[in-house]
């Protein structure tokens, strides 16, 4: 024994050269990881998504599109925060362990953000020696509170020195996951192989205590020295009968003749077979030989257990991989090996897939809402409602139930499905023979057919990829419904299916708690809860603004594609006389109210709108009432116009008897009318509107002059004088588009043209009167003063345009719109009546007195009538038209610009200055102008939210107190003396074990030391002494010592 | 060297009085003080041991006052006190005793020795450098309290304590104790270098082996007893027992310790930590209790013979800082 030089294995371990370390330290950049299982699927529905909205010009689309955008935007970026505030601080390793026999680490990480450790968060471990790469991670919550117990399998002998530990994290729904590697010196691992024989051949020697090497093991002889334990090869007569009896073990005289056997292993012959190395060494110990390794330097260390054994396998495997590299089969491999990283686990980037039931059943919240929103806006029964609700429930129980049964289900359940699926699909398939065009494809089968996808593709969902899958297709039927939907509660509806939507993705991140789970014993519920509530607000305000942001550069959509130009009608009554009026009923209105006796209101009716029939009494306006009669989904507003009169004759408009000409739809192509040339400088764009019809209404067809084209589901007369009739009325859900042109033009333009008198008494000079002549025609009964006004209130050399404003100044200031102007009397002018004696009067006479007045004046002028544009819906982005937006104004001929309507009443801009806005312009208008609007009602509910949740809170705080008890509430008191870092204290002085006698040693006020131990006391008695007996005097004097250390504290 | 067993007015008559329990504490752990210099830690385990029952193992390198720690405490005490030098040609019936020839030739022609166990505080010195047959057959025998020679059974003093004394395991011609062995100590300290000042006390003979002839016994063995007793009284809540299950698990949870601590373990914390409590006056032990018993109780038993103590003290305090003390 005395010849060995003895040497710790590890302190003898050969030096590698530094250079074999990796140079690549953490420089704290986070890189993406990939993405979650189904958020391909999701890309694609956003995707599907815009589709939808270029089909349908809808902007609640985009509005959905954006919110999606901004909030997957924000969950990258979120994953992005957190993941860089992750600190890989420490790992602790084991420090011998075997090739692919799994071992534990515990990797301590923070992430400060959180303050806790994220149950989500994924680490992998690689090694970055060469030597072995092992992983196999996840996530117990574990010893402390902030690191984690992975599980890693070394897969290569060697010694480990540097960990290369890569935390995953991903954002708040679990989408999208970044990585942070950090390179971590440890305390080395040995990596042994796995001992395997056959047997090295050894230098086997045997020794005695004096030096002797004859092998005599087992002989008798010497002097007896003792008793040790039977070991292979003692001879049977040396055993020590007596004390073996007594021991239960054979026990056998120790001589001191008695030789041991030695086996030498050679680390410098054996290296390339560490494995047998081990073996031989384990083997050795066997059989009670004694084992030592010699090393280059021809030391000789004793191995004499099997943690030894192993850690010098390690060291010679680690020789032989470095001696393989110097040997250079080439440096760039030797590189290559040392900074390989192998990942073993290829498979899904998620690997826990099971999902709460919370995140399964808020989906089947939002499938249900999608679905409803869209057989509402198909005007589906409330029978296939009830059917598409329960089939929800059902699938969503029933995935839920495969999914607790790991994804096996009963044939019967398949069967019966299947069943059910082909009973719809026929239905389905019947309907479809009815289907005629685009449209009604888009509103009928198809959305049956992704209704029964979704409601089918609730059975399969049943873990985490496939209910990503649910949520995507939820997301495009939403999408589509709202494509599809123009009412006012879109914002509610699509409010309904977002809540449980965002529930559900963010839920599916979460692991769901299994039974036998410890849960964290409750503290105290204060704390935590209010920061996870702030954070959410945060997160929901953030992406609100975000989605503003992106809406407020993103244009009102220019209208529905091309292909999907809608027009549909229903059963509506057949016009009786072709090209004539008809009333919503289909017949023909009776003989005028041009008898003077018609009583103001007399038409009637939501639509009874006089200008609407084929002569317009002045004196008369119908009683409108305001219903929506339409909606128009267009990107700005104009006038949408219904007829146009040119012969008046002093109380009565008159449209012309030209029936125009008959042409059948479904697209019909609209000629330019007389005065809609537009000279080619003026820039114009394509207006496309699509009118949803919501009251039954007469056989006039509303669209924005200067109409190009109408897709219309029947036949239309398009009319000389720019109007355009349909050969049935329109009754209630009909849908048809009009394609106008849209002249840009402004007031420049417009000013430019001149005294349209003059320029038009050159054009007559030219071309005769034939067609300017009916537009600049005076009724005989027009007087005097009413062209003496004009004329004086014309400057002469006025542009025509100034000359309009001017009129509409004078009569702004001069007259008075009420709605009960008196009756004209009998066979006074109305024009004269409204401008001199009355002075009051609505649309339709102040219209015709501008008319009269630029007439006069050489102005070829018309009255138009038809609906102004209505209250947008900031939502659904259309126009919603009622019955008291009927209107008359004024259209004026200006020769390069064609006919430009003026209208002093209603507020409508030029073409040009109506520049289209932003989707997020629009919702922040309607935004502020809603909460200005409904302020006491939100300051209502917000103050009854923070009162109920302040309620909530108060309620879980008393029940807190109650269950602490009031020393309970003393110890929270003091614990917290703790948390805070006492001023002066050294971090390492703070106590790593928190009892109550070690925080009160660390408070260092010398008077606050006794009262602190005291208080401490006091605590512990009442905690743990069993014959303690609450008192209160005993309880004010803690509390009054507690109060006095807490004062010192501040 | 056999203590006069009189009674003294200081008998710890009313055993359930705390203050008196702590009040014998005190004097004792002063006593230790006063001879050996700046181990006031180790002292005070020394004397939870003798408390709890339990036998002390004393682990440190040569000449840190291993020895001298385990005589003062047997002096302090009265009571017999042998000391066995644990050699390797020690044979289990010498520290037994055996039967010898009577030198009568009836029925009692032999009769039995009693050997060194037989004493209330037994040092064994270097007790790894005793076969491993020895080292057995004296913690058998501690902790049967009995000696069976001949198929009679002797009953051992009572109150009985062994202070083992051992050297680190990777000093030549030892035998490691194996992990059974090692179980069977309550407690294990290394009193470790003595600071400066202490060791120049020591050089010039103010405390040290010159003091431990002027050590008196400051208690007596009835008292000792009746300490014994009220200390197994002490009271251990729930919330204890299941902070002290956590430590247990912690250690079978911890990657660097091969094999967590025994149920046997635990028991030697609660013991430890019912004397700790009783020596700072109180009839229940508190999570701080189990925090000081916990190292000198558990670091030994998780360390193995493969690693020093001083390691598995430090893992015993990871494993303490992972779980959070009960409170009220």
């Amino acid at each position: 024994m005395a010849d060995d030089r003895m040497a710790d294995p590890q302190i003898a371990e050969p030096d590698r050269p530094a250079d074999r370390r990796p140079t690549r330290p953490d420089d704290g950049r986070v890189r993406p990881a990939g993405w979650a299982p189904g958020t391909g699927v999701m890309i694609g529905a956003w995707i599907a998504s815009a589709a939808i909205a270029r089909l349908t010009g809808a902007t609640a689309v985009i509005l959905l599109l954006a919110a999606a955008l901004v909030a997957f935007t924000f969950e990258i970026a979120a994953g992005w925060w957190v993941t860089r505030s992750a600190r890989v601080t420490n790992v602790v390793a084991p420090s011998v362990v075997t090739v692919d026999e799994p071992c534990r680490l515990v990797v301590d990480v923070t992430v400060a953000k959180n303050g806790r450790f994220d149950e989500r968060a994924r680490i992998r471990l690689t090694t970055v020696d060469g030597a072995a790469v092992g992983h196999e991670s996840d996530v117990a919550p574990i010893v402390g509170a902030n690191g984690s117990v992975v599980t890693a399998r070394f897969a290569t002998p060697g010694l480990v020195s540097m960990l290369r530990v890569r935390v995953e994290l991903p954002g708040p729904a679990g989408l999208f996951w970044w990585r942070r590697t950090t390179d971590l010196d440890i305390d080395d691992v040995h990596v042994a192989p796995v001992g395997a024989g056959p047997l090295l051949d050894v230098e086997s020697v045997s020794s005695n205590a004096a030096g002797s090497t004859d092998d005599r093991r087992g002989t008798l002889g010497g002097e007896i020295d003792g008793v040790r334990p039977w070991r292979q090869g003692d001879a049977t007569n040396s055993v020590h009968w007596a004390s073996s009896l007594r021991s239960d073990e054979l026990i056998v005289h120790d001589r001191i003749n008695a030789a041991d056997r030695r086996w030498i292993v050679d680390i410098d012959r054996c290296r390339a077979d560490a494995g047998r190395m081990r073996w031989t060494l384990d083997e050795a110990r066997r059989h009670g030989h004694r084992a030592a390794v010699r090393t280059t330097d021809a030391t000789l260390h004793p191995v004499t257990d099997e943690e030894t054994a192993a850690r010098w396998a390690a060291v010679a495997a680690q020789q032989h991989a470095d001696e393989l590299a110097d040997a250079g089969h080439s440096t760039q491999g030797h590189t290559g090996i040392l900074h390989r990283e192998l990942r073993l686990r290829t498979g899904g980037f998620e690997t826990e897939k099971s999902i709460t039931s919370t995140a399964r059943w808020t989906a089947a919240v939002a499938a249900f809402v999608s679905m409803a929103m869209l057989i509402g806006a198909l005007d589906g029964s409330f029978a296939l409602i009830l059917a598409v609700l329960t089939s929800v429930v059902v699938g969503a129980a029933t995935s839920l139930w495969v999914a607790r049964r790991s994804g096996k289900r009963p044939m019967l359940l398949q069967l019966a499905i299947v069943a059910a699926i082909l009973v719809v699909l026929a239905v389905i398939i019947a309907q479809a023979a009815d289907v005629d065009g685009l449209l009604a494809a888009l509103r009928g089968p198809l959305p049956n057919v992704l209704m029964l996808l979704v409601v089918l593709h609730g059975f399969e969902t049943v873990d985490r990829r496939t209910l990503r899958v649910h949520l995507s297709i939820t997301f495009t039927l939403a999408a589509y419904a709202t494509g599809l939907r123009i009412d006012a509660a879109l914002g509610w509806w699509l409010a309904a299916w977002a809540v449980p939507f965002v529930i559900s993705i963010i839920s599916t991140a979460h692991r769901p708690h299994r039974s036998g789970e410890r849960t964290p014993p409750s503290r105290r519920p204060a704390a935590g809860s209010v920061r996870t509530a702030w954070r959410w607000v945060g997160s929901i305000v953030v992406v609100g603004a975000g989605t503003l942001a992106v809406l407020s550069v993103v244009p009102i959509p220019d209208g529905p594609a091309r292909l999907g130009l809608p027009a549909l009608s229903l059963d509506a009554p057949t016009v009786s006389s072709p090209g004539g009026l008809a009333r919503p009923d289909g017949s023909t209105p009776p003989g005028g109210n041009d008898d003077g006796t018609a009583q103001r209101g007399s038409i009637g009716g939501v639509v009874g709108y006089p200008g609407f029939t084929e002569t317009l009494d002045t004196s008369v306006r119908g009683d409108l009432g305001s219903e929506i009669v339409m909606r128009v989904r267009a990107p700005e507003p104009a006038f949408w116009r219904g007829q146009t009169f040119t012969e008046f004759d002093g109380r009565t408009w008159t449209v012309s008897p030209d029936l125009g000409q008959r042409q059948d739809g479904p697209v019909i192509d609209v000629q330019p009318t007389l005065g809609d040339a537009v000279g080619t400088d003026v820039p114009s764009d394509e207006f496309v509107q699509t009118y949803f019809v919501e009251q039954d209404l007469p056989n006039i067809v509303f669209a924005a002059p200067r109409t190009v084209q109408v897709i219309f589901d029947g036949s239309l007369w398009t009319r000389p004088d720019g109007a355009l009739r349909s050969d049935v009325t329109l009754t209630r859900g009909s849908v048809y588009t009009a394609v106008s042109q849209r002249v840009r033009v402004d007031a420049e333009i417009l000013r430019a043209q001149g005294d349209l008198g003059e320029v038009f008494a050159g054009f007559r000079e030219i071309a005769g009167g034939d067609e300017i002549d009916p537009f600049l025609e005076l009724p005989e009964s027009t007087t005097q003063r009413t062209i003496d006004l004009a004329t004086t209130l014309r400057t002469p050399g006025q542009s025509t345009y100034d000359t309009i404003l001017a009129y509409e100044a004078w009569l702004g200031a001069n007259t008075e719109y009420d709605l009960d102007a008196p009756v004209p009397a009998d066979g006074a002018d109305a024009v004269d009546d409204f401008l001199f004696e009355s002075q009051r009067g609505f649309c339709e006479q102040i219209a015709s007195t501008l008319t009269i007045m630029l007439r006069s004046q050489g102005v070829p002028a018309r009255l138009a009538t038809g609906y102004v544009p209505g209250e947008r819906d900031r939502v659904s982005g259309v126009w919603n038209v009622r019955g008291s937006d009927a209107h008359a104004w004024v259209e004026v001929w200006f020769p390069q610009t064609g006919w430009q309507a003026f209208d002093p009443t209603a507020n409508v801009p030029l073409a040009a200055d109506a520049g289209r806005g932003t989707v997020g312009g629009d919702l922040v208008g309607a935004t502020v102008s809603s909460i200005v609007s409904y302020r006491v009602e939100i300051a209502l509910v917000v103050l009854s939210a923070v009162i109920v949740w302040g309620v909530v809170r108060l309620v879980a705080l008393a029940r807190y107190r109650r269950r602490r008890g009031r020393w309970g509430l003393l110890q929270d008191r003091f614990g917290e003396l703790s948390t805070a870092h006492p001023a002066g204290l050294e971090p390492s002085a703070i106590p790593i074990v928190s009892t109550n006698a070690r925080i009160a040693s660390t408070l260092t006020d010398s008077d606050g030391r006794s009262a602190a131990q005291e208080v401490a006391g006091e605590l512990d008695r009442a905690a743990f002494d069993p014959s303690w007996i609450d008192d209160d005097e005993r309880y004010e004097r803690a509390r009054a010592a507690l109060a006095t250390l807490e004062r010192s504290r501040r | 060297m056999t203590a006069p067993d009189h009674s003294t007015s200081d008998d710890v008559g009313g055993a359930h009085d705390a203050d008196h329990l702590a009040v014998l504490g005190a004097r004792l752990v002063s006593t230790i003080d006063a001879v050996i210099a700046g181990k006031h830690d180790v002292a005070e385990v020394a004397v939870a041991t003798l408390l709890s029952g339990g036998h002390l193992l004393i682990e440190d390198i040569p000449g840190v006052g291993k020895t001298l720690l385990a005589q003062v405490l047997a002096r302090s005490v009265g009571g017999t006190f042998h000391r066995i030098q644990g050699t390797s040609d020690l044979l289990p019936g010498d520290i037994t005793g055996s039967m010898v020839p009577s030198g009568r030739l009836d029925a009692d022609s032999m009769k039995f020795r009693p050997g060194p166990v037989f004493a209330n505080v037994v040092v064994f010195d270097e007790l790894n450098r005793a076969t491993p047959r020895t080292q057995s057959a004296l913690l058998e025998l501690a902790e049967e309290s009995t000696v069976t020679v001949d198929g009679v059974a002797h009953p051992l003093p009572d109150p009985f304590m062994i202070v083992a004394t051992q050297n680190p395991i990777d000093i030549a011609g030892t035998y490691g104790l194996g992990d059974g062995s090692l179980d069977r100590f309550r407690a294990v300290v290394t009193p470790g270098r003595a600071p400066a000042a202490a060791e120049l006390e020591v050089l010039t003979g103010r405390r040290g082996r010159t003091m431990l002839d002027a050590v008196e016994p400051v208690t007596t063995l009835r008292a000792i007893g009746a300490a014994r007793n009220a200390v197994a009284q002490v009271h251990i809540s729930d919330a204890v027992g299941a902070y002290v299950v956590q430590l247990l698990q912690a250690t079978r949870d911890h990657p660097a310790i091969r094999v967590g601590a025994s149920t046997r373990g635990g028991v030697a914390v609660v013991a430890l930590a019912r004397a700790f409590a009783a020596m700072s006056g109180r009839t229940f032990i508190t999570p701080d209790d189990v925090v000081r018993a916990a190292g000198p109780a558990l670091a030994h038993r998780i360390a193995g013979t493969h690693a020093s103590v001083a390691v598995g003290r430090e893992q015993v305090t990871d494993c303490l800082a992972g779980i959070t003390p009960p409170t009220i």
